[in-house]
């Protein structure tokens, strides 16, 4: 009894001692395959994440690309240029005739039309007191009628 | 402030720029973005007057003039960053002081 005490003492001893040994061996013998890819994902992220620093600001790093922030050159003036619209030419050529148009018409249909100027009767023949004073008395009755009318209306 | 410029914008920019150089229509111009590992951020532009390129201070110079002219922004408070990523294509942050 007591020799198999002695014997179990022993043994427990030394599976004791033979235990971390062998956990030390199944960490060397996984050792170089973690370390190979701790090395890899370095290399890797090496690669990727590398920054080169070529001018002032400019960062390129693998795929990526930025150029520093800069400001625009003095050719930029402050004061803003008025866009030029595709049909600038045109317009303004569209705007010339047209106008155009509108002063000729303007000028016919105030010939045709207006009352003053002293063609009552005949041509026009230098300044008349008398066409004023006509032109006068015109403007006064219109001006009367016009009154007339809106108060009958309020 | 920040403000995001993508592809489109940058090219917007690009031909603005250019239409004012050159006196012609913005929608007349044709604008060809390049990424090259060497110089950068490069473009090509194609008027009725003819061929030419920009680098990035012109890139950056019309993208400024833009701003200024489209959206009453001061060119000396803006600084703008080119960038390029194989996601994104070419881009601009331009930072407003």
């Amino acid at each position: 009894m007591n020799k198999a005490i002695k014997s179990m003492m022993s043994l427990m001893l030394l599976v004791s001692i033979m235990m971390p040994v062998t956990a030390e061996a199944e960490r060397i013998s996984n050792g170089p395959s973690t370390v190979e890819q701790t090395e890899t994902t370095d290399e890797n992220s090496i690669d990727e994440n590398s920054t080169h620093i070529n001018r002032a600001g400019v960062r390129r790093s693998g795929s990526s690309y930025r150029s520093g922030y800069r400001a625009p050159s003095g050719n930029v003036r402050r004061t803003p240029t008025t866009p030029q619209s595709p049909n600038t030419t045109t317009r303004s050529g569209g705007g010339f005739w047209r106008g155009a148009a509108l002063f000729g018409a303007g000028s016919l249909f105030g010939s045709m039309f207006h009352p003053f100027g002293g063609y009552y009767g005949g041509g026009y023949s230098g300044f008349s007191f008398m066409g004023l004073l006509l032109d006068i008395l015109l403007i006064v009755v219109i001006v009367s009628i016009i009154k007339r009318i809106f108060r009958r209306r309020y | 402030m920040e403000i995001l410029f993508n592809e489109q914008d940058i090219i917007d920019s690009i031909s603005v720029y250019a239409a004012e150089r050159d006196h012609v229509a913005p929608q007349s111009v044709q604008v060809q973005l390049e990424y090259n590992v060497n110089f950068g951020i490069a473009a090509k532009v194609v008027t009725f007057s003819g061929e030419w390129g920009c680098n990035e201070q012109d890139i950056i110079d019309s993208i400024a003039t833009y701003l200024r002219d489209y959206h009453q922004f001061q060119p000396d408070r803006l600084m703008i960053e080119l960038g390029y990523d194989e996601d994104e294509g070419i881009t601009a942050s331009i930072l407003v002081n």
